[in-house]
């Protein structure tokens, strides 16, 4: 009997533009297939991926869409929901995401109520890293309300507690799923707070310490993946999740519901007693060398200037709010959060913007740095994974509501969470998410940033060093600066976009002054 | 009726099944003709078709250069130049029943592809039209967006196609047709001056036609 696991793609799985028919002879339909080696890492990938959707997991639902040009779209019934035809491949993020992780080396928490597939997933990616399912199997991590930190991570020797003089000479039986490359914790939302800590030390840092011993997480090869799965992400579960574990997540995604159109296939895996991690093919597994070579290859995609600027403007929105301090540089919402103040009361004592204008006023935090690294590398992973040369915007776009999500916090008490048809935003995180996305793009075509951004081009000169710039350029330089001060100070409108705009400029103009009280005292 | 893309000389349907040939994978090479934008149970009736004229002791290299033939037929544009190198060295009559012709109008077949390779018998009887490429992707088509503007390019048989927002890249020949995304508008057009074959356009139509205007 065939094994109807082991289907590969036998094409290419995406094609390039190509410029014209490669000539062919008849000896070609009858060349060997290549020997596995000789499939491009990208190809791999996306075989994997292909073989997860096809045959292991079964998700006929492409939500990570890719259109050039408009999608077709239809609109259903009568309260609003339009479906739309992408016009690319497009994707499954219950698994392309979990895969880009693993690509990766990343922390990826998978949410969705019981039964939904979040541990097959989570398996199926340890054992592409090469571990059989059964190590896997036993590897996961069971969060349960008496997980301590010695079930985590091990024991100390007896003996050695018996015969050490000081700590130093107790060894630790650590326990083995420490060091793979793949890392499941089940329902992380059930650990106690204090083995969620020893977690967090584990996930940031790459080591764990006991009885003051330590030992690094990471394999040898370097590169590590981590798979949490909860049942929300919204504050349910036994123990709340300390936030910088949460924090460590880089991207979180929603387990999707089962398509009760794909019930003989369930009815034939009951059946046969199958479970699809037992029949990855082999070709399918990374060794640690790929793994590597694989990480280095999406972190080498570049981000072109123009998706630099969009995603610079982006950033913008979320720091500021007017009413949040007095000092200019203190009126962000982390002054307001720091003091233990409400952002929302803040935001709505800003009577001066437009609300609906104002993309900051979305939100009850900014974005950190953090967050920000982590949508650039999965922006590349994601222009990699689907074959492409560089990072585009719709590979940003693609990845914002993942990784954004439980990061950039919406405000509750915004007009457009509250009123129309737009309240199902509230609950729809991800939705709303892409939309604020989509909204700042607009704003910076509106707005003509792509072709007139005087900060950018000041900001250039700068960065082109001042070696050789004579004080009367210094001194003109500087009129421009307080010029665009004064241009923006008699708008009278302040909103978060321009927020990283002034202080900049206040930069630069510290800059100028330095440098000109320099160049005049050398005079 | 809801036209589909295809060619006009494929009206017969593909049924037939070659026999096994020891040595050779006929199951990887009809992969590789799908692979390469053919149709495999085409290729597996062409080359049967060929099959059944050839001898049981007919030399492998024959064989190769059967399948090569058979893959031209099946829709492989890139085939074509090989297969016209091995049509001489199969008899008319396996040569002639792989292309799916009558064995009396493969000379004329040969002699017209020459220099039009949009040419088969019954191409005057479908008044010029030649194959229909797209079609709308909610019916296994390619295209989202009704073709609206076509241009030719600089090789032979190759067209540029405007659906939507996107330009396409168009190749074809009598048996075949491949279509590709294209980053951005063609830059380098005007080859096809003087040419008589041509991308058509029909309004509310997600098909684009080859046409060859008839000489009189």
């Amino acid at each position: 009997m065939a094994d109807r696991w082991h289907k590969l793609s036998q094409s290419p799985t995406t094609s390039g533009p190509g410029d014209g028919v490669a000539p062919m002879s008849a000896a070609d339909l009858f060349r060997p297939a290549p020997e596995a080696a000789a499939v491009p890492l990208d190809e791999k990938l996306r075989q994997t991926y292909y073989w997860i959707v096809n045959r292991a997991v079964i998700s006929p639902y492409y939500d990570v869409e890719f259109s050039s040009g408009a999608p077709l779209a239809f609109s259903l019934g009568d309260a609003g929901a339009e479906l739309t035809l992408p016009s690319e491949p497009s994707f499954s993020s219950n698994v392309l995401l979990p895969l880009l992780s693993f690509a990766v080396g990343g922390r990826c928490l998978l949410i969705g109520g019981p039964g939904r597939g979040k541990t097959t997933v989570a398996v199926l990616m340890g054992v592409l890293s090469g571990s059989t399912p059964e190590d896997v199997r036993r590897g996961v991590q069971q969060g349960q309300p008496q997980l301590t930190i010695s079930d985590l991570v091990g024991i100390p020797l007896p003996r050695d507690l018996m015969n050490a003089s000081s700590l130093a000479e107790v060894g630790v039986a650590w326990r083995d799923w420490l060091s793979r490359p793949v890392k499941i914790v089940d329902e992380y939302n059930r650990i106690p707070t204090k083995t969620q800590s020893a977690l967090l030390t584990m996930v940031a840092e790459g080591y764990v310490e006991s009885h003051d011993q330590m030992r690094r997480t990471a394999p040898a090869a370097g590169v590590e993946s981590w798979f949490f799965t909860a049942n929300d992400d919204a504050g349910g579960g036994t123990f709340p999740v300390i936030q910088a574990l949460r924090d460590r997540m880089d991207v979180t995604v929603p387990a999707a519901g089962f398509n009760s159109r794909f019930l003989d296939e369930l009815i034939t895996r009951v059946e046969a007693g199958e479970k699809p991690e037992e029949h990855v093919p082999a070709e399918l597994v990374f060794a640690p060398d790929e793994q590597t070579a694989m990480r280095a290859a999406i972190r080498a995609v570049p981000v072109p200037t123009e998706v630099r600027r969009r995603l610079e403007f982006f950033l913008s929105h979320f720091e500021f709010v007017q009413g949040g301090g007095r000092r200019f540089e203190y009126r962000t919402k982390d002054t307001v959060t720091t003091a233990g103040g409400r952002v929302a009361e803040a935001i709505e004592a800003n009577s001066g913007a437009d609300l609906m204008a104002d993309l900051g006023s979305q939100t009850l935090n900014g974005l950190s740095v953090r967050a920000l690294q982590t949508l650039i590398v999965y922006a590349k992973a994601v222009a990699w994974f689907r074959g492409r040369d560089a990072v585009s915007l719709a590979d940003v776009a693609a990845m914002v509501p993942f990784v954004l999500r439980g990061k950039l916090l919406p405000n509750p008490t915004h007009p457009r969470f509250d009123v129309g048809v737009e309240r199902e935003l509230s609950t729809d995180t991800m939705s709303w998410l892409s939309d604020i996305f989509a909204e700042s793009c607009r704003q910076y075509d509106a707005l003509g940033r792509g072709t007139q951004d005087p900060v950018r081009d000041l900001l250039t000169q700068v960065e082109a060093g001042l070696d050789g710039v004579s004080a009367v350029e210094a001194s003109r330089r500087l009129t421009a600066i307080e010029a665009r001060l004064r241009a923006a100070s008699a708008t009278g409108k302040l909103y978060g976009r321009d927020f990283d705009d002034l202080t900049a400029l206040k930069y630069l103009h510290q800059r100028y002054t330095a440098y000109l009280r320099w160049a005049e005292g050398r005079a | 009726v809801i036209r589909r893309p295809g060619h006009l000389a494929d009206a017969e349907p593909p049924t037939a099944v070659p026999a096994d040939v020891p040595g050779l994978d006929l199951e990887r090479a009809a992969t590789i003709v799908r692979a390469s934008g053919g149709s495999a149970e085409r290729f597996r009736h062409a080359f049967a078709a060929g099959q059944a004229h050839l001898p049981p002791d007919t030399a492998t290299d024959r064989l190769v250069a059967l399948a090569g033939v058979a893959g031209w037929r099946a829709g492989v544009l890139g085939l074509r130049a090989d297969a016209f190198g091995h049509l001489a060295d199969l008899p008319r009559t396996a040569a002639s029943a792989a292309l799916g012709l009558a064995e009396s109008d493969l000379d004329a077949f040969l002699e017209r592809q020459r220099t039009d390779r949009f040419w088969w018998p019954g191409r005057t009887a479908q008044r010029g039209y030649v194959c229909a490429v797209g079609g709308f992707a909610g019916l296994g088509g390619a295209w989202t967006a009704p073709p609206t503007e076509t241009r030719p390019l600089d090789d032979e048989g190759s067209f540029a196609v405007l659906t939507g927002q996107r330009w396409w890249r168009v190749d074809a020949d009598v048996w075949g047709s491949r279509l590709v995304p294209l980053e951005g508008e063609p830059s380098a057009v005007g080859g096809g001056a003087g040419r008589a074959a041509s991308l058509l356009t029909f309004a509310e139509s997600y098909l684009a036609w080859v046409h060859v205007a008839e000489r009189a």
